[in-house]
């Protein structure tokens, strides 16, 4: 369960140029892990709980990274942990009830959001089909290239590049449908949108 | 994977060039527009979801942050003590005597004073400018907020001074672990309030000292021009810095949770 879909990525040149994790920086992509987190998981409590795993686990022992970012080598750690849980969790649920639908998305207001379209968008994201989240994790949320994503996932680019419009776009309508419409001024592309970074 | 996804709108190819549509509009910032108004309309939905992803998101918790905070401090005085088990003898024998050398050079050394003891203190002055890493922490009352570092609680500004918190970040600085708290002051100035761990740090020779309220506090500038006040609460050391802001406006702010605790 360690290695998933390094096939497209594994080619000769990564052969060279072993290096450690570097301990003293890893704490700098809690934000950026703990919001794909959120987004594939269904509670602030799962995702907190998914990050923490994850760090529990690379920080364990020493990790070589050949050309990965640490960020794509952590994330490779979260989606590995969340698929196992998940796997886990639906051989619970069909030993359970074999009749019974995916949980969804625990829609409690989020106080840690700097505005309504973000959660809105977070939300909707959290409702899509694994493979369209996966997908949009990636790429939005994470900042990998398609390439980099097409990597990790196990699929061509093409595929990405189809499952990331899928899910944009199933994303703006699951918004609409919520009655959820941009800002006034935002048909105008680039406007209105809330581009707040929580950071400072 | 399992699920495949939704009716899609779009062949491949169409999907395809959408996404590479909202990649340039992502790049040039909405600039640049499809000029069909069929692809208009869609690639501004698509837009509109990635920019908020990229742009915004939930903040992790002060918990979470001091969890992997701790997690990375364990992690690294595991390897630390790994590594000197696995010391091979003729590595460990070079070390011996690099030691020893060391030992020589403190001793002679200490009578002059050493290493620069306001180093730590200067490497946390200069925490404020670096970027912070968490969202800010909420406030828990009007003169607290929601965040504390070893038994210290960041103090909250916003009623008093007009400063609102604006993030944080974790650092070691020298082996310590820290936690910054940043602050926007009222005149636009961005200011750190630094927590150590452990014992007080030492401070620079060149630092001035004033007693308040039975506390004393000390203050100096560095050579970057950032002001610095430094204090011990609960038995750690704080540090306030900011640049281009006068070392008085810090005292008054490194002075205030003392006056409010002692009222």
């Amino acid at each position: 369960m360690r290695s998933f879909g390094r096939t497209h990525a594994s080619t000769a040149d990564e052969s060279a140029a072993t290096r450690t994790l570097d301990v003293e920086r890893l704490h700098e992509h809690v934000t950026r892990l703990y919001r794909a987190a959120y987004a594939l998981s269904r509670s602030r409590e799962d995702a907190e709980d998914l990050v923490q795993e994850t760090y529990a686990r690379v920080l364990r022992r020493p990790r070589f990274v050949r050309h990965d970012q640490d960020i794509v080598y952590l994330l490779r750690v979260l989606r590995n942990i969340w698929i196992e849980r998940r796997r886990s969790e639906d051989r619970l649920r069909r030993d359970a009830d074999p009749g019974a639908a995916e949980e969804l998305p625990d829609p409690r207001a989020d106080s840690a959001f700097a505005s309504v379209e973000s959660q809105a968008v977070y939300d909707a994201v959290r409702q899509l089909p694994v493979a369209l989240r996966e997908t949009i994790v990636l790429i939005d949320v994470v900042g990998l290239s398609y390439k980099e994503a097409a990597g990790e996932l196990g699929v061509p680019i093409g595929t990405v590049m189809s499952r990331l419009h899928r899910a944009r776009s199933s994303a703006a309508d699951l918004l609409t449908a919520a009655g959820i419409h941009a800002p006034a001024g935002a048909q105008s592309l680039g406007q209105g949108i809330n581009r707040s970074q929580t950071t400072s | 994977m399992t699920d495949e996804p939704m009716t899609p709108t779009l062949d491949d190819d169409g999907a395809d060039a959408i996404a590479r549509i909202v990649d340039g509009m992502l790049a040039s910032r909405g600039e640049s527009e499809p000029t069909d108004v069929a692809l208009h309309t869609q690639a501004a939905g698509e837009y509109r979801i990635a920019l908020a992803l990229r742009c915004d998101g939930p903040a992790p918790s002060l918990a979470l942050l001091s969890a992997v905070e701790r997690q990375a401090l364990g992690a690294r005085g595991r390897r630390g003590r790994t590594a000197r088990i696995a010391m091979r003898p003729a590595i460990a024998m070079a070390c011996v005597a690099a030691v020893a050398i060391v030992a020589i050079v403190v001793g002679l050394t200490a009578g002059t004073g050493g290493q620069s003891p306001g180093s730590s203190l200067e490497a946390a002055a200069a925490l404020a400018l670096e970027p912070s890493h968490g969202a800010p922490p909420a406030a828990a009352t009007a003169t607290l907020l929601d965040a504390a570092y070893r038994g210290v609680t960041y103090p909250n500004y916003r009623q008093r001074f007009g400063s609102a918190p604006t993030g944080l970040r974790g650092d070691r600085i020298h082996g310590r672990a820290v936690l910054t708290v940043y602050y926007r002051l009222k005149d636009g100035a961005r200011m750190s309030y630094t927590v150590f761990s452990g014992t007080p740090v030492s401070l620079p020779p060149h630092a001035s000292t004033v007693v308040f309220e039975g506390v004393t506090l000390h203050s100096f500038v560095t050579s970057a021009h950032i002001s610095v006040v430094t204090l011990v609460r609960h038995g750690r050391t704080c540090v306030l810095a900011a640049r281009a802001t006068p070392v008085r406006a810090l005292l008054a702010l490194a002075e205030w949770p003392l006056t409010v605790t002692a009222a």
